[in-house]
């Protein structure tokens, strides 16, 4: 529909143009327009300049309608797909669970890497190294306790 | 574990050793790699974004070329467009999140254990007096990770498989919907075009007199200018539809991948739905003037 009245627009703007490029050699136009040269511009040609302009003025109204049908296509294509759009965020939102899991198995793999490192620093290190071995775990424990990143 | 390797003899050591050979052949999934490409490759959804501002647009770019009773009428499709532009921009939303922890999801590193065991191994080794030498320490570590790798790479591929499949019908209907929205732009801004540049047609023959021939001459490259820029635009508008087929396509061929790991007819089928997508992305990309053999369209 909206593609028949562009079709009709396109057609119209060419008659319009094949009007308005009547040279004045040529022979006259079907709007019976008087060709002689010496005439005013508007008269040199195949309509006059209002005659375009109300003519165009057509073709534009035809064209919006045709990009009126074009806006409605487009929100009916939108349409109907908020369930859709759920739909996807729910497979979305479960990966993202997914990830927060496995970013859980990776901290807590990672703790007791920390917790192997404390208990050494705490059998055979020299003091000095337990505070930075002890904030490594105590870090580690309370980023487990937050909800990881999304 | 530490005690079995501390036990370690030359068969232990070559159980380990065959071990490790038959853990390292299926840690490393070509699958996985390959979604990630696609979701890289996918994501890049710029196109679908900027063409629909553009078409939000429409009215301000058209208003200096209409007549009054005109822009009446074109306000009123101003309005209806805006409106729509809420669920246009929603669609894209949702479809980028779901790509994006597709590569997630896919990403080399998101289920990897290989860091923390490693400082597993290295906590081990300032142990003194364990009786453990470096090289036990190395096989523990190097040994753990394989095996968890070869854990966490199935794991990976089947929570790939259970969020492509899943998503896989919703997709397909949102990435229609996109193609189809993208078709309504670029025949609207085929009518865009034929009103700022008809006006323009109508307009200028009736200048070309030695009076206005400042204004005549003004106008044609003015001309020059917009027809350029629906040209790009009209460009924009295929390149953006064939990148949506394209992702929708290798979407369907990851899936089927999925499925079936063994199948050589699916491996071979997202090959080139992937390299049908990369090309559509550089396509997308790439400077838009390069594209042009000739810079200025004659009018």
């Amino acid at each position: 529909m909206a593609d028949s009245l562009s079709a009709c627009a396109d057609t119209l703007h060419e008659r319009i143009m094949q009007a308005i490029r009547q040279r004045p050699p040529a022979p006259p136009a079907d709007t019976g327009q008087d060709p002689a040269p010496d005439a005013a511009p508007e008269l040199a040609r195949g309509m006059t300049q209002a005659d375009a302009q109300a003519l165009f003025d057509q073709e534009v109204l035809l064209r919006q309608c045709a990009n009126t049908l074009y806006v409605q296509a487009a929100v009916l294509a939108t349409s109907g797909l908020d369930s859709v759009r759920a739909e996807l965020m729910e497979v979305t939102a479960s990966a993202r669970d997914t990830l927060r899991h496995v970013a859980r198995v990776q901290a807590l793999v990672a703790l007791a890497a920390d917790l192997v490192a404390l208990a050494g620093a705490l059998a055979a290190g020299p003091p000095a190294q337990w505070p930075a071995a002890i904030r490594q775990v105590r870090d580690r424990v309370t980023a487990l306790r937050q909800p990881g990143p999304a | 574990m530490i005690l079995l390797l501390r036990a370690s003899r030359p068969l232990r050591t070559l159980h380990c050793t065959l071990l490790l050979a038959a853990l390292a052949g299926c840690a490393a999934s070509p699958r996985l790699q390959e979604a990630r490409e696609v979701a890289a490759d996918a994501v890049k959804l710029g196109g679908y974004a900027d063409l629909s501002e553009r078409f939000r647009e429409t009215y301000h770019r058209e208003r200096p070329y209409l007549t009054a009773a005109a822009d009446a009428r074109e306000r009123t499709i101003d309005a209806q467009r805006r409106a729509a532009y809420a669920d246009i921009t929603a669609i894209h939303d949702v479809v980028v999140q779901y790509l994006r922890s597709l590569a997630l999801v896919a990403g080399a590193n998101t289920f990897s254990l290989d860091a923390p065991i490693k400082a597993l191994g290295a906590g081990i080794k300032a142990w003194p007096d364990a009786g453990l030498e470096d090289r036990h320490v190395n096989a523990f570590t190097g040994l753990a990770r394989l095996m968890a790798r070869a854990a966490t790479a199935r794991q990976q591929e089947n929570a790939l498989q259970l969020m492509v499949h899943d998503a896989e019908p919703h997709l397909q209907l949102l990435l229609d919907a996109m193609q189809r929205l993208l078709r309504y732009y670029d025949k609207s801004s085929d009518n865009e075009r034929a009103i700022v540049l008809g006006m323009l047609d109508v307009e200028i023959p009736f200048a070309e007199t030695p009076r206005d021939r400042l204004l005549a001459a003004l106008a044609k490259a003015h001309r020059q200018t917009r027809a350029q820029e629906y040209r790009v635009a009209g460009l924009r508008h295929t390149l953006a539809i064939k990148h949506v087929a394209a992702i929708a396509a290798a979407h369907t061929a990851l899936l089927q991948r999925l499925e079936q790991p063994d199948n050589a007819a699916a491996g071979e089928t997202l090959r080139q739905a992937s390299g049908a997508l990369r090309l559509q992305t550089d396509a997308l990309t790439q400077p838009l003037a390069t594209q042009f053999a000739t810079p200025l369209e004659q009018p």
